[in-house]
Formats: C-alpha cells, structure tokens, sequence
C-alpha cells in the first residue's frame, strides 16, 4: 500500500523514520528547556506585577517588554538572526543540535504569557488567605499558584507544545532536520507530492496524540 | 485608650488610584476589648474590609498605628508579620478554600512548613474537624460541601495555630439565614470555650445583634458610634445606626400599615420602645387598670441583646378620649419607655 500511494516515502524510508524522531527529539528538548524558563518567567511577572504578592515595577517591565519584544519578530526572520548566537552556543547553526537554541527562543515568549495567564487564573481570594495563614512568597507560589492551577498549566503546556511542533517544520526549512526539512527536500525541492502528504499527516498524528493526552492529564487534575 | 488587645489610633488609610487619593479610613480610633466578640457594621463600601485587613497587616495604615497586644503592626517586618498571622487567623465571606486540596490538606496548609509529622498534623486536623462538626469530612474535596460546610472548614483551618483573634470578614454574608445562625453560634462557642477574641465586620445587623458585645458604626470610612451593643442598640445616636436597627425591626412601620389600620374615635397609634431589660407586660396591664382604657398589641417586637430585653410595641389606644389622653401621659412619663403617637383619629 505504501508502495502504491506513497512511492517516494517509501523510496525514502529510513529518511523518513529518522526525520519523525527527530521532529519528535527537537519538541522534547526545546520543549522542556523553555518549560523550565518559562515557568520562571511566568512566576517571576505573576508575582512582581502590581497586585502581585511583591510587586516590582522594573523587574516586571524589563520581562514585559522583552517578550512583547521577542513576540513581534516573524519566527523564519528571528532564526536568521539568531545564528550567530546559534553558532556560538550550539557549536552549529545547522542540524537537530542546531535548532534547539533558536527554538527555545522562538516559543519561550508565547509560553512565558500563557503560563502567566494559567497562573492569574488562580482566584485572588486564595492568594490572600495564603497571606492570611502566614504562608511565605515562595511557599504561596508552591502551594497555591502552581498547585490551583496545575491543570491549567496543563492545558496551556499542550497549546505551547502544538505551536513548538510548527515551529520545529519552519525550523527544518533552514537546514535543521526533522518532518519539515524532509518536506522540502523530498516533497517541495523534488516535487514529490505524496511526501508533503506523508508529513502532514504525520504532524496531524502527533499533534492530535498531544492534544488527547493533554486534556486527559489536565481533567485528571481537576477537583 | 489602649487597653485592648488590638487598638486603632488615628489610623488613616488611603489609596492611590487613576482617578485621585480614595481617603478610605479617616482618624479611626478603636480599642477591641480581649476575649469578647467585636462588630463593625457599615455599608459596602464603607471601608470595613480594609479596617479588618489592617489587623493582620494585610493592608498598610497610611498613618497611625494598629497595635496587637504591645506590637505595633504597621512597623513589622515581614518575618514578624508571617508569626502574627499565626496568632490572628481569618475567615472570609467567599470561604477560600483551596479546590485542588482535600479538607484534611486545607486545614493543615497554614502549618504545613512548620515541621509537624504527620501524625501530629493528622491528629490536630481530626481534633478540629470534630470540634467544626465535620468529622467524617477529612478526605474530602471542597467542591462536595456546601456553604455553611466550607465556612466550618475553613474555621477549622483558621484555628490550627490555636490563634488569639479571629477576624471575620463577612463570615455569614453568603449563607442563608439558618446556616448563619449555625455559624454564629459556632463562633459564640469559640469565644466562650476557648477565649479568642473576633473581630466581625458585617453588613448585616442580625449578625451583630446575634453575638457581638461591643459595636462600631463605619461611615464612609469613619467610625460614627461605638460602645457596648445594648447601650448602642437602646439608644442610637446617629441616623445611620438607626437605619440599621431598624432592618431588624418589625416596629417601623410603613404609612401605608398606618393607613389601613382605621382609627375609630378616641383611639391613638402608639409605639413604645423599651430602652432597659425589663419585661413589656406591667405596664400594658397597667394602663388598662389605671385608666380603663383598652391597649391592643397590633406589633411587637422583643428581642434579646446580650440577655437583656430590647424592643417594644405598637398598640392601639381605645376607650374614653380623657382616659386614653391620661394613659398617654403616663406612659410618657415612663423613664425607660419612648413614645411616639404614630397617629390617631380625627
Ligand atoms: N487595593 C485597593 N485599591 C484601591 N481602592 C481600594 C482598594 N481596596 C479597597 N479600595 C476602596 O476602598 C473602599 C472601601 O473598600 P472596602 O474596605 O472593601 O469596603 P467594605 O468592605 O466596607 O465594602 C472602596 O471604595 C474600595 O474601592
Ligand atoms: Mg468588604
């Protein structure tokens, strides 16, 4: 059947299977390293805004205007850019190694805002009893923003996660790897146009696998 | 003046906001007694919120001093801010429990980095969910109780650190009448049993009147009136205590009930307000006696302040018109009792 319909995935097999692994290596490292800055940020705005548990106006400026900042600039363009920093990080501005920096730059703004938003979700009445029973800022943070709103963190992590695996198809566009690279080599470059199907519909798999074990953790949660 | 356990002196309190300097607290000047039960009541808006959030040092005095016992709260640092609030504990009127956490884990959130095993935890939470009345809600989540339930719970969480004061920020305003009552009696128990001393800010006058020993009226941020309930209650001064008295009371009536009670000849409307604790009967069959004059009760309305009667009635005078002008003069006479001749016939 694979022969039938898809002649040149098949042709291109290992390719193939390799670029999948890779897509899937590049959302799972990028990922989890601008889950854990993001996470910061996110907490570090929760708090330092005006009603926040410490408020600090310049703290919070500076990460304010850094990520509208970062969020204005076209993702393809903010690669380019990015490379020589790539270059000197990274070690290569090309291949899996080479995208993980440019990645996490690209999708640590649109996270950083939808962890803060999951966080100012918890209501501000808990907040203030977690003031009221003596808790400390650091012990408010863990015990009642993180705690009350971990479900929805879930659900924003999963919306970052479908937007990083966009991400990492335009990445592949410049010599990075993964479904998308092979898209434009095979199915684009070479006009092969079961290949560009193949892809997608891989994407379309991994995304909706993404999506069902998010909502299932985030409504496990739940109380 | 600063004998109570908490004192307020000249306490101002203001907010910067886009529209201009909100002055919310203006000179406030409170002293709450230790170990009695103490109202502010005032409309929303009035500012109680931010007078009780000043007590726990939820909210910054602009100036002034709040005091607990011999600290001064607005001076704290905030490591010594974190131990008072061991001391003086919160409830609220939305409950804030934490939906993510079961019962057992709310009540314990306020010590859960203190350092107790688990044992110890578990058997303080068990103590205090039969002292609430909850006993068999210890796993539970807080979604599955109901409202009187979540404030129980959210008292027993208020006393794990065995607290000096509570501050109650209208505790009762979400619940129906009959599971107010069953929380106001709780927190009536609390004081008797264990001597804590509560601060209730409310809006509604049958809270106050139900517990509170000592009273004070917020008027746009000012305190109008203070004193001991019954005092207070049995001879308001300000316009707007007495709008508040009267929401529980059935004896301001409007002139429309005026209006349909027909008068015949000779008769007058009278309201008697009794202003000390003693009982309403003698005089009625007093008069009836001394004048033969008929007094028949259309209202009446007692209530009991801190055990002592307040209240009185409306009746209606009737029998000869020189008799019933006689029994009004006597009753005017009468120290303890207000008069007030609402109508009489033509
Ligand atoms: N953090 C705040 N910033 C600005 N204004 C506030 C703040 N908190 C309260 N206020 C204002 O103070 C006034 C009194 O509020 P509050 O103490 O909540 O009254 P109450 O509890 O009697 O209803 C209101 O006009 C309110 O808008
Ligand atoms: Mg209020």
């Amino acid at each position: 059947m694979l022969d039938k319909y898809f002649p040149n995935v098949a042709a291109n097999w290992q390719a193939f299977t390799e670029s999948i692994l890779e897509t899937i290596e590049m959302v799972i490292i990028a990922g989890l390293i601008s889950f854990v800055v993001s996470l910061l940020l996110g907490i570090i705005l929760v708090v330092t805004q005006q009603d926040g548990i410490s408020p600090n106006r310049v703290v919070w400026n500076i990460i304010d205007k850094l990520i509208n900042l970062f969020r204005s600039i076209p993702f393809i363009i903010l690669i380019v850019a990015l490379i020589p920093l790539t270059t000197v990080i990274s070690g290569t501005a090309i291949g899996v190694r080479g995208t993980i920096f440019p990645l996490v730059i690209g999708i640590t703004p649109f996270f950083s805002r939808q962890i803060e938003s999951a966080l100012n979700d918890t209501n501000s009445g808990l907040i203030e009893t977690g003031e009221a029973i003596g808790l400390t800022n650091f012990q408010i943070i863990r015990s009642i923003y993180l705690h009350e709103s971990i479900s929805g963190l879930t659900r924003m992590t999963t919306t970052t996660i479908v937007s990083l695996i966009g991400l990492t198809a335009i990445v592949g566009v410049v010599g990075g790897g993964g479904l998308g690279n092979f898209a434009i080599q095979y199915g684009y470059q070479q006009n092969q146009f079961d290949v560009t199907l193949a892809c997608i519909i891989v994407l379309l798999i991994i995304v909706t696998i993404v999506q069902i074990l998010g909502t299932l953790i985030s409504e496990t949660l739940k109380h | 003046m600063a004998t109570g356990v908490i004192n307020f002196k000249k306490v101002n309190k203001s907010f910067d906001t886009d529209e201009g300097v909100n002055h919310v607290l203006k000179d406030i000047d409170l002293s709450i007694p230790k170990g009695k039960i103490f109202g502010v009541i005032g409309y929303s808006g009035a500012g109680k919120s931010t007078l009780i959030r000043c007590i726990n040092g939820l909210e910054k005095p602009t100036d002034g001093t709040v005091t607990f016992n011999d600290q001064i709260v607005n001076q704290l640092d905030h490591k010594s801010l974190l131990n008072l609030r061991g001391k003086i504990s919160m409830i609220f009127q939305q409950f804030n429990l934490m939906p993510g956490r079961t019962i057992a884990e709310n009540i314990s959130l306020p010590i859960k980095y203190q350092g107790f095993s688990k044992e110890e935890v578990s058997s303080k939470v068990r103590k205090l969910l039969d002292l609430v009345g909850l006993p068999d809600k210890y796993s539970a989540y807080p979604s599955s109780l109901s409202g009187g339930q979540k404030q129980r719970i959210a008292i027993a969480r208020a006393l794990i650190n065995d607290p000096e004061v509570l501050l109650c920020d209208e505790a009762t305003s979400a619940l129906d009448p009959e599971t107010t009552d069953s929380i106001l009696t709780l927190l009536k128990q609390l004081n008797k049993d264990y001597g804590i001393t509560i601060i209730i800010v409310t809006h509604e006058m049958h809270v106050i009147e139900s517990i509170c020993d000592d009273i004070a009226v917020l008027d746009k941020g000012s305190i109008v009136e203070q004193g001991n309930v019954y005092a207070v209650f049995s001879d308001p001064k300000e316009e707007l205590t007495k709008k508040f008295i009267n929401t529980t009371s059935n004896l301001k009536i409007s002139q429309e009930l005026v209006d349909t009670i027909n008068l015949r000849p000779g008769q007058k409307l009278i309201r008697l307000s009794y202003r000390d604790g003693e009982t309403v009967t003698p005089l009625i069959s007093d008069i009836s006696r001394q004048f033969n004059v008929n007094a028949n009760i259309i209202i009446g309305d007692i209530k009991l302040i801190q055990k002592q009667l307040l209240g009185g009635l409306i009746i209606v005078l009737d029998g000869d018109k020189a008799a019933v002008d006689s029994a009004e003069q006597y009753l005017q006479q009468q120290k303890d009792v207000e008069v007030e001749v609402i109508n009489h016939a033509r």
